[in-house]
Parts: structure tokens; C-alpha cells; sequence
């Protein structure tokens, strides 16, 4: 899918797009009410107490990683998976389009992975000559649309059922209703051709159990499941922060999941695969590879940016943020929309490409709360509008000049109380019945929507002295 | 046994690339989480009748979900049941687990007079011959190890006569298990994992939460996209 | 929290706004403050406490002008300041500006210490829940972002607006969301900011309320500004002004 690379080319062209907009409200207002009420019935402080924990768990697993990922490797080694340790993205498409050449593989289905996303896999296996399906709902729907994902969990709330149906009906024989049932019992029938006749199978990690070597694949429909059972070779991509100590740090893991993204309290299908299958088994991988992914990841470590590792991939912060619900997924630009997205993509992909993502928030918290981990994403985004303007010195240079006024004006009372009046005597050309009714950008932007009043006779510090000579009598 | 599995990449650089990053703050690096679920989850050894408590409340969200479930109180019950299941779903070819308690319900025997055939598994030796003979069960039935009754969750170790294509593939799933293998919830299942199996994990375990859904078009919930549509779980009182 | 008798000395930190726009807030908040027995002073020097650059990511330029206001606050016991934001600027803004620099981080961390936003103080502080306001209106309120989830104030306008004699006080669906403000963000992403207010202005339509209250003069002149322009007729008022009401008179 290509991007234009201007956010604000990207976001006007989404406002005018009212019926995604609808149906991204409708999906983050669902979404987000269902975790309102798992919360509730979880209780308020016991689901602080969940945060806490789960916050901590990470902390140690991300101040450790090279420890946790060791032992990972090792345990995934020791019962006859391969393992790929890719420092960027090119390496790990390398190794799996090299897999699929040496496999002649040419029937690959996958299951959700933003890892695949990220690292643009799909097209590179379509390069060799594979076939590439999507098993999950969501991705086939964007897939056949040549698309990126607009939502970590729903990747295709951007379109309505109208559109799905034109979507199925170019590559279904006979033509389909615009009923969901219909549609869906279209996909089930599809994708299970593809599932009976897996080359290779792809699958994303929710989280890897660094003591057992297991990779935990959480689905609502099941195809992960099948393709962890039916492909004779399974690759599993992984970010290479997405691991846990051992099993029990999963049962917290899992709890919170679940509830955040969906308001469920467990996905429908959660596995824990342990890779190869024994001599013994029938079902199952004869060969197993996990693809350990760095991409950037590791540059975060020690950083201030390091918290943004814990995330969990449950979009909780998309659903409850005004600015995404209000433009989509698909003018943040790249595979992470939202919050997350907001932060991820200046940090994997340069500020020059991103940074103005960093703006495209009203610094309001609401994802930060709503953060199953507590990754201070509000915290980060005002850091990186920090590094942006000071610290890499890539500010506008009009604003870089109106802090400098404005340090200079407010931090002598004399400069501030000259300059407020000056600007209301001379206000006059600009004000109509009390208001603010004409002004330059950034005024004029304002006044597109909103009425602004204009400055008033008086100001509270001249009105001080009365105020303050009532009092004494 | 299987040998070791191939390391791709540089392992050195990799990691010595890890570490360098990795800063150890002032008051030290966060410690372990020792007992991670710790406060979190119920924790307790249940009675008989916390059990029946426990059954009702797995109906409860299995129901909710939009599974079927129902207490039984004896093996002719149970496969009563079964037999009614299968006509409800108009089943004629079902595959099942080789588990000692399925053996004994000697169900290829029962659903004659349903017309219906149960295949123990393995359905075939061959991958090429198994697979098409699978896609055309339209039932699988197991025997749960464990049930969590707080979420409606089955818990599936699989093994090599009891394999996670029996209970992934087919249309309708039923899953069987007494009361005695009711837990509240993770608290019991980890700690029987961490004691059965320590870090040597099954090949696969599978946790099954009701039927497989979707609401990736237009937050629409449909049930049944790739996994099961249809639930059944059968819970027999302990003895 | 201490809790002490009347006739506690407290500063006032007006903030830019109020002070350049909103006078008459300030008039209602002094007059508050000295009905709850505070006795309040006005220390020169205040302006701003620097949030339109720190939200920009201007540190060094925010700092010139924090350190200014740590100083003219120097000699308050307390200081008390009407807006959740400005609050949450100083709680939360001040000690990442001087993380690294040990004597102004300890200035920073006494004056965030000493700085209670305008409810907080009355409730906590003051231990008044009833101020002995009339207004018989129907009322809704807007709980703006920093001050919920930033300062961590939530209950205490609310409170402090359910015991106003007369009142009909009806909860705002979505209260917690944002209005779109967000700073420079209104002007940068006027079009972004202009759909999230427009959903705070139709959920605070669908109350019925004739009156909205808010404790954050910025997020009431973006509603605002929205509400006038769509011609509706709801009133905005922040906190003081209706904590402020005796009944006497059509005060808006």
C-alpha cells in the first residue's frame, strides 16, 4: 500500500472519508465500552494491581532481554526448531523467502503478525513465486483490498460489509450476499481449502515462554491453531521483545490481553507450541523456525523510549484515543496506527519520515490509562517532540522563534504586561461584536470552526488592586 | 530424539549488540516477579460441592459465549447426551480421542443406533491420507484435562493419540470431563502444568474458550470462522 | 494532606489565560477563596506557567520562564491556581525540566508540593465540600484530561458542584474524553480538533443542560468557541464562577 508521505495530505484525505470514519467509531466505541465493562467487573483496584504487575514483569524481561532470549533460543534448539536471529528486517525476509525457494513452497498461509507487516514479507514471497494467504478474517479482507491493516485487532474496521462483499466477490465462483453470515461462511470455506494444502505456514508470537521455548498464539477464530497443526513446515515471526519468563507470567499476561482488547476475559484459542512434533505425533511441524526480530527494537533499550517495549499489541490505546477514532488507521502511514504508532514509527523509521506523528495528539493521556502494561505514551510524545525541536534541531524555524519570544516576553512582567497590552490595542482590525472574527495562521485555523473571544477591556492583574481593596474593608 | 536445530545468523554480534544497550539504572535492574499471579487469581483447594459451584458457573460462560452445556450425573447420561448431540447436529462421522475414559464409554458401539460412526484416533498414518479423512469429520470429541470455570475454558494438552486436530478442525466439538478436573481458573492450571511438566512443555497445549468468532466485519459477531461453531461441553459428577 | 482552620494564607497563580481573557473567573475565584476564610495574595511576576512551549517540546525556553515562577511563588505558603492543566504543568512538566539540574529540581519539587488546583484546594485542603452557593440550573460537566489523569483530581469539582443549593446536575456521557484542545494542537490539527470537539459538544447537547462547568479555561473556550459558533444556546462557566452564585442575581 503506498502512503503519501505528508500526515496532514494523509489525515484531510481520511476526514472527507466519512464512511470509514463511521465505522472506525462504531469499532473503537465498541471496543472500548467492552473494556469498560471487563474492567468494572474485574474491580477497579484489582485491575490496578493487574497493570502493576504486568508493568513489572516486562521491566525485568526487557532490563534482561539478552538473558530471556538466550535461554529462548537454547530451549527452541534443544527440541529441534531452527532459529533465525535477524538484526534487521531484510535478514529475517531473507531467511524465510530463502526457506520457501528451498522448500519449493508455493501454498503459504499465515496468521496475524505486525512483525510481517513491518518487514514487508508478503510481497517478497510473492516476488518468489509463492502464493500468500491471509488465514485471519480481518487481514484476508485488507489483503485482497491491497491494504495495510487500520487496527491492531481489526484490521479491516475500516470497511463496511458492502465493501467486503466486492472485495470476496472477485475471487469467489458464484456471487455472494452483502449478509455477514454469508460472507463469513464464505471466508470459512476458502481459507479451509488452503489450510488442507499448507507448504508453509507463518504464524506471529503473541508471547514466547523463554524457560520452555514455547510460542503462545492467541486467536478468536482458530487459524492459527490450524496452521500451528497442519503445516508440515511453520515459520513463527517474532519481535524479539515479545517474551515472557515462564508460564505463569503468561497467566497475567493473558488475563489482561484479552480484556483490554476486546473486553473478553481469554481469547477464544490460546496455544502454547512447543515447535517440532515428537516421533510419535501425527499433527503437528516436522520443522519449526522462529524468526527472532530485532529491527530497531534493540536501539530502544537504556533509552527513554524503553517502556515502549512492553507493549502487547492489544490496541487498547486506539480505541480510546479522540485523535484515531476521529482519522483511522491508515493516515498514521505505516503498519502502527494510533498512540503506539504515534511513537513506534518516529522511533523505527526516523523523525524526518514521522515526526510529525508526534503532534497528531492532543497530549490528553487517555492511552496511557488505558495501557494494559502502562507504557507512558503521552510521556513519550511530549519526549519526542523534545528530541525533534531541541534536541535534533528539526523545528519549524518560525516556531523556534516564537518560544524564544515568548520565553523573553513571560519571564520579565514588565515585556508581558507591555506586550498584552499592546496586542489589545491593536487588536481592534481583527474583532467584531467582542470576538476575534479575522487573524493569520494559526488564528485563522482556529476560527475555521470555533469562535474566539477577543482580548477584554481588562486584564485580571488591573482588576487585582480593586479586588484586593474590597477585601480590606 | 530429534537433533539440535540450526542457528541462523550472528549469534555473538547479536547479542553483544543487546547488551551494550541495555543500561542498569541507579537503584539496579527491576528484580524477577517471583510469584507473578501472586494476589491475581483465586487460589484454593475445592471441595465436592465448591466443585458443583464451579460447574455451574463453567455453564454459565460457556452458555454465554455460546456453547452448550450440561451436568450429567452417570456414563449412561453421559452418552444419552452424546447421542443427542449428534442427532441435534445431524452428525454422521465424528472422530475422538484415544483417552482411557472415551475407551470406556464405548461409543463406536453407542452411536450405532444413531447412525453415526466415531473414528478413534489415528484416522490414517499418512499425513496425505489423515488430513482429507479429518476435514471430513464433522464432529471431534476429547476429554478435557482441565476446565477453568471462571473464564469457560477447556484445557488441551495434546499428545500423539490425542492430537489438536480433533478438537480444531471439525464443525462441532464436544468436550467431556468430571467435576473433579473443574478449577477456578489459571491459578490451578499453571500449578499443575509447572508440577506435570516442569519446562518439558507437550508439543502443543490448546485453551478453548467457547466457539470460534469473529467481529472483523463491521463489529458484527459470527460465530464459527475457523474453529468450532458449535461447543458442547459435558460435565459428568465426579465420583 | 493538611488539613488546617480559616484564615490560611494562600498565593493566587491566576495563569495567562484567566488572566488575559477571563478576568471575570478570577474575580469569582478570589471572591470563593476569601468567603472560605483564605486570605489571598497576589504575587507580582506571575504570567504563564509555561505549557505552550513544553507541550512543543521547547524545554530550555519553558525552563527560563518556570524558574521565574518558582521564584515569584519563593515566599507562598501555598499556592493555589484555577486550572487542572496549569496544575498539571507544575506536577507533572516541572520536575522533567529540571531532572538533571539538583538545586532547581529541589526548588521544583517544594513549589509542586505547595500547588493545589483551585477544587483541590477548597476540598482537601480547605475541607469545605459546600461553599454555600445557589444556582438552579440544569448543569453538566466537562472532566478535563490533565486534571483527571495528570494531576489526578477527579472528585472534587463534582462534589463541590453537587452541593450547590438548587442545582440539577447531570452527569456527562464521556465526561473523561478530551474536548480537542490539546494546546497548539487546535490550531496545528484544526480539522482533527474540530471533529473531537464537535462530539463533546453533542454529548453535552444531549444532557439537556443548560450550563457547562469545567474547571480548565482552555477546554472551556475550545467548547465554547464550538457551542457559539453552532449558535447554541448553553452557557459555559468554570467552577468558580458557579461555586460563586448566591442566587441573587442572573449572574451569567
Amino acid at each position: 500500500m503506498h502512503f503519501e508521505p505528508s500526515f496532514h495530505k494523509r489525515y484531510h484525505k481520511a476526514l472527507r472519508d466519512q464512511a470509514m470514519i463511521k465505522a472506525v467509531k462504531l469499532g473503537t466505541g465498541r471496543l472500548r465500552g467492552q473494556r469498560a465493562t471487563a474492567v468494572e467487573a474485574v474491580g477497579k483496584e484489582r485491575w490496578m494491581e493487574f497493570r502493576d504487575r504486568a508493568e513489572a514483569i516486562r521491566l525485568h524481561v526487557i532490563q534482561h532481554l539478552d538473558q530471556y532470549l538466550e535461554q529462548l533460543v537454547d530451549n527452541v534448539l534443544k527440541k529441534g526448531g531452527h532459529v533465525c536471529l535477524a538484526k534487521t528486517g531484510e535478514e529475517a525476509v531473507q531467511y524465510i523467502t530463502s526457506l520457501a525457494k528451498k522448500k519449493n513452497a508455493k501454498a503459504i498461509i499465515k496468521s496475524k503478525s505486525m512483525v510481517s507487516e513491518e518487514i514487508h514479507l508478503n510481497p517478497a514471497l510473492e516476488k518468489e513465486g509463492c502464493n500468500v494467504i491471509e488465514s485471519d478474517l480481518g487481514e484476508w479482507i485488507i489483503q485482497l483490498a491491497g491494504e495495510t491493516p487500520s487496527h491492531i485487532i481489526a484490521p479491516a474496521m475500516h470497511k463496511n460489509r458492502l465493501q467486503v462483499a466486492e472485495l470476496f466477490n472477485a475471487v469467489s465462483e458464484e456471487k455472494l450476499s452483502t449478509e455477514i453470515a454469508d460472507l463469513c461462511g464464505f471466508a470459512r470455506k476458502h481459507l479451509r481449502e488452503k489450510f488442507l494444502g499448507i507448504d508453509i505456514g507463518i504464524t506471529g508470537c503473541n508471547f514466547a515462554i523463554a524457560d520452555s521455548g514455547a510460542i503462545t498464539l492467541c486467536t478468536n477464530e482458530g487459524n492459527a491453531r490450524i496452521i500451528s497443526a497442519l503445516s508440515p513446515t511453520l515459520v513463527t515471526i517474532m519481535g524479539m521483545e515479545r517474551i515472557l519468563p515462564s508460564i505463569d507470567d503468561l497467566a497475567v499476561m493473558l488475563s489482561l490481553l484479552a480484556r483490554s482488547a476486546t473486553g473478553q476475559k481469554l481469547t477464544v484459542y490460546n496455544t502454547l507450541s512447543t515447535g517440532v512434533r515428537n516421533e510419535e505425533e501425527l499433527d503437528g511441524p516436522q520443522e519449526f523456525h522462529l524468526v527472532i526480530v530485532d529491527n530497531g527494537r534493540s536501539k530502544l533499550l537504556g533509552t527513554k523510549y524503553e517502556k515502549v517495549l512492553n507493549c502487547i499489541r492489544c490496541g487498547s490505546c486506539l480505541n480510546a484515543c479522540p485523535v484515531y477514532r476521529n482519522i483511522g488507521g491508515h493516515a498514521y502511514g505505516w503498519v502502527y496506527p494510533g498512540p503506539i504508532g504515534a511513537v513506534l514509527s518516529p522511533l523505527y523509521q526516523g523523525i524526518d519520515k514521522f515526526g510529525e506523528l508526534a503532534y497528531a495528539t492532543t497530549l490528553c493521556g487517555a492511552c496511557t490509562f488505558a495501557c494494559p502494561v502502562k507504557i507512558p505514551l503521552h510521556d513519550m510524545l511530549y519526549a519526542l517532540r523534545n528530541d525533534k525541536v531541541e534536541l535534533e534541531k528539526k523545528g519549524e524555524l518560525a516556531e523556534d522563534i516564537a518560544y524564544k519570544g515568548w520565553s523573553a516576553v513571560f519571564a520579565t512582567m514588565s515585556r508581558y504586561r507591555f506586550s498584552v497590552r499592546m496586542a489589545r490595542r491593536f487588536q481592534f482590525p481583527l474583532v467584531k461584536a467582542g470576538k476575534i472574527a479575522y487573524g493569520p495562521p494559526p488564528i485563522s485555523e482556529w476560527l475555521k470552526h470555533r469562535d474566539m473571544p477577543a482580548l477584554p477591556d481588562q486584564f485580571f492583574h488591573e482588576i487585582w488592586p480593586n479586588l484586593h481593596q474590597d477585601r480590606k474593608e | 530424539m530429534m537433533g539440535l536445530g540450526v542457528l541462523t545468523g550472528d549469534r555473538q554480534s547479536f547479542f553483544s549488540g543487546l547488551r551494550k544497550n541495555i543500561k542498569t539504572p541507579l537503584g539496579g535492574k527491576a528484580k524477577r516477579v517471583e510469584n507473578p499471579m501472586d494476589g491475581l487469581f483465586t487460589e484454593r483447594e475445592t471441595t465436592a460441592e465448591e466443585r458443583n459451584e464451579l460447574r455451574n458457573r463453567f455453564i454459565d460462560e460457556w452458555t454465554t459465549l455460546g456453547g452448550k452445556a450440561f451436568a450429567v450425573k452417570d456414563r449412561n447420561e453421559l452418552v444419552q447426551a452424546l447421542k443427542g448431540i449428534l442427532q441435534e447436529r445431524n452428525i454422521q462421522k465424528a472422530m475422538r480421542w484415544d483417552h482411557p475414559e472415551l475407551e470406556k464409554l464405548k461409543l463406536e458401539e453407542a452411536f450405532l443406533d444413531v447412525q453415526s460412526m466415531v473414528t478413534k484416533w489415528p484416522l490414517a498414518t499418512t499425513y496425505g491420507e489423515w488430513i482429507g479423512k479429518a476435514a471430513a469429520m464433522e464432529a471431534g470429541i476429547v476429554w478435557a484435562d482441565m476446565a477453568m470455570a471462571e473464564t469457560g475454558t477447556l484445557v488441551l494438552p495434546a499428545s500423539a493419540s490425542q492430537p489438536t486436530s480433533v478438537c480444531i478442525l471439525p464443525s462441532t466439538l464436544i468436550a467431556i470431563f468430571t467435576t473433579a478436573q473443574l478449577v477456578d481458573g489459571f491459578s490451578a492450571v499453571i500449578q499443575t502444568f509447572k508440577k506435570r511438566y516442569g519446562t518439558k512443555l507437550p508439543t502443543t497445549t490448546t485453551f478453548i474458550t467457547g466457539p470460534s468468532r469473529t467481529t472483523d466485519i463491521e463489529m458484527v459477531l459470527t460465530i464459527g470462522v475457523h474453529g468450532s461453531k458449535y461447543v458442547y461441553a459435558l460435565i459428568l459428577d465426579e465420583e | 494532606m493538611h488539613r488546617r482552620g480559616k484564615n490560611l494564607k494562600a498565593s493566587l497563580f491566576i495563569t495567562c489565560i484567566a488572566d488575559l481573557m477571563y478576568a471575570d473567573v478570577g474575580k469569582s475565584v478570589v471572591s470563593v477563596l476569601k468567603r472560605s476564610g483564605v486570605e489571598l495574595d497576589f504575587p507580582e511576576g506571575q504570567t504563564c506557567c509555561g505549557q505552550p512551549a513544553f507541550s512543543s517540546g521547547y524545554y530550555k525556553d519553558t525552563a527560563i520562564v518556570a524558574k521565574k515562577i518558582i521564584d515569584v511563588f519563593e515566599n507562598s505558603e501555598m499556592v493555589v491556581i484555577p486550572s487542572g492543566s496549569c496544575a498539571a504543568m507544575i506536577h507533572h512538566g516541572y520536575p522533567i525540566l529540571f531532572k538533571d539540574d539538583p538545586i532547581w529540581r529541589k526548588k521544583a519539587k517544594d513549589f509542586v508540593e505547595k500547588t493545589y488546583e483551585f477544587s483541590q484546594f477548597i476540598v482537601d485542603i480547605l475541607g469545605i465540600t459546600d461553599v454555600g452557593a445557589v444556582f438552579p440550573q440544569k448543569v453538566t460537566y466537562h472532566s478535563s484530561c490533565h486534571m483527571t489523569r495528570i494531576l489526578g483530581v477527579e472528585e472534587q469539582p463534582k462534589i463541590l458542584l453537587q452541593n450547590v443549593k438548587g442545582i440539577d446536575f447531570i452527569e456527562l456521557p464521556y465526561s473523561f474524553d478530551c474536548c480537542g484542545f490539546g494546546g497548539t494542537f487546535s490550531m496545528k490539527m484544526a480539522d482533527i480538533s474540530a471533529e473531537i470537539v464537535e462530539e463533546k459538544v453533542n454529548h453535552i447537547i444531549s444532557t439537556g443542560a443548560d450550563v457547562l462547568v469545567g474547571s480548565d479555561l482552555t477546554c472551556l473556550m475550545n467548547i465554547s468557541g464550538r457551542i457559539n459558533r453552532r449558535g447554541i444556546p448553553i452557557k459555559t462557566m468554570h467552577l468558580a464562577q458557579v461555586l460563586d452564585q448566591r442566587g441573587e442575581k442572573h449572574a451569567f
